[in-house]
C-alpha cells in the first residue's frame, strides 16, 4: 500500500481515536459524548435486530423511486434540449437558477399538490436530482467532437448506428457525472425531506431521536447514512474515472 | 555584456541514491553583442545550461562571470524568454511589456514611454491594449520578447522561443529577432533544436551532446547575413551537414542509438 | 443566433412561466394557489409590515458571516494543500468524501453544539460553503502554470511581489468561480437550517407559514429566496466575466456542477 494511502488511513484513525478518547471523558457534554465505538456498535445492533430496517427500507425505496423518476424525465429532457436550440435557450434562466436557490423551499407546495405521505418526499428527491442529470447529459452531447459526427455522415451510417456507435460512447463519460451527481442529490433531497415530512425513514429517525434525546440511536443512524453515502459515492466515482479514460484529453 | 562560463556543471541526485550528470565542464566565452546558438538533441542539457545562466538553478560546479564579475542567481541585466507562452493573461500587451519595469519601481512616465518604443520594436503597434488571449502564439512570443528587451538587458537568454510556432512564423520572427538584435546591440544566447534556425541566426553555434551534456564542438558561422539557402547553397548545405553529423543524426538513421 | 434574439427567448420563457402560474392560480382558485399578482402584493405587505424584511435581514445576517468564514477557511486550506503536492493528494479523497455526504444529517450535531440560534445556522451554512472553495483553491494553486513562477524568479521578484503580482492574479478567475458556488451552497445551507430548527429568518418564516397553511406567505418567501439566490449568482457571473474571458463551452461545464 502506498505511503499516501497509509497516511490517509492514519489520519482517519487518529481522528477517530481522539474523538473516542474525548467522548469517553465526556468532553462534549452528556448528550454529545457518544464514542465512535458505541455509535458503531449501536448501528450494527440496530441493523441486526431489525430496529433500523423499516427505516432503511423506506428511505431506500424513496430514493430508488426519486432517482428513477429523475432519470426517466431527466435523460430524455437532456436530449431534447440538445436537439432544440430554442428550447435550450428558453430553459437557460431556470438552469441558472436551479442549484442557487433552496429547492427544498418548495416543499409546502408539494404537500399541497401531492398530499401528505411519501409523494412530496419523492418529489423533492426528484427535483434535486433532475437538474444535474439533464445538465450533464446536455453538456456531454454538446461536447461530441464534430469531427466524429462528420465521420459518421461520411461513412453513411444510419441514424441508429450513429446513435449507438458515435453519440452514446462520446456522451457517456460526461453523462455519467450527471448520473452520479443526480443520485447523490436525490439521496440528499429525500433524507432532508424525511426530517420534517416523514413518519418513517432514516431522516425521520434522526430527527425523532434528536427530539427525544436518544443520542445513541441518533448517532448510529447518522453513521449509517454517512457510511452508505460515502460508499455509494466512491463506487460511482471509480466507475466515472474508468469511463473518463476513454475521453479525449 | 560579456559572459564567461568556466567548467560549468550540473548534477542531479536520482531517486535510487545515484546521480545524473546533466551538464559537464561547459566552458564558453561569449563576447559582447554576439549571437550564440546552442543546439543539441533532447536531453543534452541545453535547457539546463540556459537555466543556470539565468540563475534559475545553481551549478554544482564551475563559475559564471558577467562582464568579468562572478555572479550567481538571477542577474539584473540578464533576461529570459521561455519556450512556453509566458504572457500574463490578466495584463494587456502594454501591461505585460511594462511588467518588469513596474516591478523594478520605474516611474510610470518613463515606463510608458519605453513600453511605447518597445511596442513598435516588436511590431505590435495597434495591439497595445489587447489581451494575450486575443493574440496568436507568434504575437504572444513578441510580447514576451518585448517584456525582456524593455529592461535593456546585456544578455538575452532564449529557450527555444519559437518552438511552439509554425515554420512560417518561426522564420519571420527569426528575421525580426535579428533586426531587434542589431538595433539593441545586446548579447543573445539562443537555445534551439532546429539546425536551420541556428544557421539562420547565430554567429557561433555551440553543439552539445548528451549523457553527459558537454560541448562537442563550436562552429563559427561566417555566412553573410541575410542567410538564405539560395544565396550560398553549398556553404549553407555543408554547415547543416556538419551539424547533423555532430549531432549524430545519420548514425541514428542507420539504427545506432545516440 | 444573435444575443438579442436569445435574450428575447429567455425573457419570453420567464414571462410564459409567470403567465402559466397566473393561469393555474385562476383555475385552482387563489385560495389554493395564490397567483403572481397576489404574491407580489403579499411581498409588498410583508416589507411594509416588517415581517418579511426582518426575516430577510436575519437570514442575511447568518449567510454573510457564514460565507466569509467559509471563504477564509477554504482559501487557507486550499492554499496549504495546494502548495504541498503530497498532503494535497493525501487529503483530496477525504475531502471529496465528506463533500458528498448529506450534510443535513449532521445538522442535529450542529444544534447540539451551538444550540438553536444564529450560531448553528452560521456554522451549518459555513460547513456547506467551505468545500467548493477549498477544492477549487487547492486545484488552482496546484495547477498554476509553472512558467509564471519562472518569470517571477528570472525578474528576481521578492516573495511578496510574486504573491501579489503573479500568484493572486493567476488564481483570481478560479477563485471567483469557487466563491460563486460557495455562496449558493452557504445560502441554501442556512435556509435549510432555518427551516428545520430556528426562531427567525426566511426558512423559519416558510415553515411557520406552511404550518399555518398560509400559502400566500409561502409563495412570498419562495419568491424572495429565488430573487436573492439568483441575484447574487448573477452578480458573481458578472464578476467572472470581467475577471476572465472564458469560452462558451467552458462556462457550460461549470454550470453543470
Amino acid at each position: 500500500m502506498s505511503r499516501i494511502v497509509l497516511l490517509r488511513i492514519a489520519i482517519v484513525a487518529i481522528a477517530i481515536a481522539i474523538w473516542e478518547g474525548l467522548a469517553r471523558a465526556h468532553a462534549f457534554g452528556p448528550t454529545l459524548s457518544v464514542p465512535p465505538t458505541v455509535m458503531f456498535a449501536t448501528m450494527i445492533a440496530a441493523l441486526l435486530d431489525g430496529r433500523l430496517l423499516p427505516d432503511v427500507g423506506r428511505t431506500a425505496a424513496e430514493i430508488a423511486l426519486a432517482y428513477g423518476i429523475a432519470l426517466l424525465v431527466g435523460l430524455p429532457l437532456g436530449v431534447i434540449l440538445w436537439r432544440s436550440h430554442v428550447l435550450a435557450i428558453a430553459i437557460e434562466p431556470y438552469l441558472l437558477a436551479y442549484y442557487v436557490i433552496p429547492l427544498f423551499a418548495f416543499y409546502p407546495l408539494f404537500i399541497k399538490i401531492f398530499g401528505a405521505g411519501i409523494a412530496p418526499i419523492v418529489a423533492i428527491g426528484v427535483i434535486n436530482g433532475i437538474g444535474a442529470i439533464t445538465m450533464n447529459v446536455l453538456v456531454g452531447l454538446r461536447e461530441i467532437p464534430r469531427v466524429q459526427l462528420a465521420l459518421a455522415r461520411s461513412l453513411m451510417l444510419r441514424p441508429f448506428q450513429t446513435l449507438v456507435h458515435v453519440i452514446v460512447p462520446a456522451t457517456v463519460p460526461q453523462a455519467f457525472v450527471g448520473l452520479r451527481l443526480g443520485f447523490i442529490y436525490s439521496l440528499i433531497g429525500v433524507i432532508a425531506a424525511e426530517f420534517i415530512l416523514a413518519t418513517a425513514g432514516v431522516g425521520y429517525r434522526i430527527a425523532f431521536s434528536y427530539n427525544n434525546f436518544e443520542s445513541k440511536i441518533m448517532f448510529a443512524t447518522i453513521l449509517l447514512v454517512l457510511i452508505v453515502s460515502i460508499a455509494c459515492n466512491q463506487v460511482l466515482i471509480s466507475i466515472e474515472r474508468r469511463l473518463a479514460l476513454y475521453r479525449r484529453a | 555584456m560579456r559572459v564567461t562560463l568556466e567548467g560549468l556543471g550540473k548534477t542531479y541526485p536520482t531517486k535510487d541514491g545515484g546521480s545524473f550528470v546533466a551538464l559537464e565542464n561547459v566552458s564558453l566565452d561569449i563576447k559582447p553583442g554576439e549571437f550564440v546558438a546552442v543546439i543539441g538533441v533532447s536531453g543534452c542539457g541545453k535547457s539546463t545550461l540556459l537555466e543556470l545562466v539565468a540563475g534559475l538553478q545553481h551549478p554544482t560546479s564551475g563559475t559564471m562571470k558577467f562582464d568579468d564579475v562572478p555572479h550567481s542567481g538571477p542577474h539584473p541585466r540578464v533576461s529570459v524568454v521561455f519556450q512556453e507562452d509566458s504572457t500574463f493573461p490578466w495584463r494587456t500587451v502594454a501591461g505585460n511589456i511594462g511588467f518588469g519595469l513596474s516591478m523594478r519601481g520605474v516611474d510610470s512616465k518613463t515606463r510608458d514611454a519605453r513600453v511605447e518604443q518597445m511596442v513598435d520594436m516588436v511590431g505590435l503597434r495597434g495591439f497595445e491594449h489587447h489581451y494575450p488571449h486575443q493574440l496568436s502564439g507568434g504575437m504572444r512570443q513578441r510580447v514576451a520578447i518585448g517584456r525582456t528587451l524593455v529592461l535593456d538587458p546585456g544578455l538575452l537568454l532564449m529557450d527555444e522561443p519559437f518552438g511552439a510556432l509554425d515554420e512560417q512564423t518561426r522564420f519571420v520572427l527569426g528575421e525580426e529577432l535579428l533586426r531587434i538584435w542589431r538595433e539593441s546591440g545586446c548579447t543573445i544566447l539562443f537555445v534551439t533544436h532546429s539546425l536551420h534556425e541556428a544557421v539562420q541566426l547565430a554567429d557561433r553555434i555551440i553543439v552539445l551532446t548528451p549523457k553527459p551534456g558537454r560541448v562537442a564542438r563550436v562552429i563559427e558561422n561566417d555566412l553573410a547575413r541575410p542567410r538564405r539557402e539560395s544565396s550560398e547553397p553549398e556553404r549553407y548545405g555543408r554547415m547543416i551537414g556538419t551539424l547533423r553529423e555532430l549531432l549524430g543524426f545519420d548514425e541514428a538513421r542507420a539504427g545506432t542509438r545516440v | 443566433m444573435s444575443t438579442h434574439r436569445k435574450n428575447l427567448i429567455r425573457l419570453a420563457s420567464v414571462v410564459a412561466v409567470i403567465l402559466l402560474w397566473a393561469l393555474f392560480a385562476r383555475i385552482l382558485t387563489e385560495e389554493f394557489l395564490p397567483g403572481p399578482v397576489l404574491t407580489l402584493h403579499v411581498i409588498e405587505q410583508g416589507f411594509s409590515e416588517g415581517w418579511l424584511w426582518k426575516a430577510t435581514l436575519t437570514t442575511l445576517s447568518e449567510v454573510i458571516p457564514a460565507f466569509a468564514i467559509a471563504a477564509v477557511v477554504g482559501l487557507f486550506f486550499g492554499a496549504v494543500l495546494g502548495l504541498s503536492k503530497m498532503w494535497g493528494e493525501v487529503f483530496e479523497p477525504l475531502i471529496i468524501g465528506v463533500y458528498a455526504v448529506p450534510k443535513v444529517t449532521l445538522y442535529p450535531i450542529f444544534l447540539l453544539v451551538f444550540k438553536v440560534g444564529a450560531a448553528s445556522k452560521i456554522a451549518f451554512g459555513m460547513f456547506h460553503g467551505v468545500f467548493p472553495i477549498q477544492i477549487i483553491a487547492q486545484s488552482a494553486i496546484a495547477n498554476m502554470r509553472p512558467v509564471y513562477l519562472k518569470v517571477a524568479r528570472s525578474l528576481n521578484l521578492s516573495p511578496a511581489q510574486t504573491l501579489i503580482h503573479v500568484v493572486m492574479p493567476a488564481l483570481i478567475p478560479a477563485l471567483v468561480v469557487g466563491l460563486r458556488l460557495a455562496f449558493s451552497l452557504t445560502f441554501i445551507g442556512v435556509v435549510l437550517g432555518e427551516i428545520f430548527a430556528s426562531r427567525g429568518g426566511l426558512g423559519f418564516l416558510l415553515s411557520a407559514a406552511d404550518q399555518t397553511f398560509d400559502v400566500k406567505r409561502v409563495n412570498a418567501v419562495i419568491v424572495i429566496l429565488a430573487v436573492l439566490g439568483v441575484g447574487v449568482n448573477l452578480f458573481f457571473n458578472m464578476l467572472e466575466r470581467r475577471v476572465a474571458p472564458v469560452s462558451g463551452s467552458e462556462r457550460q461545464a461549470t454550470l453543470a456542477g
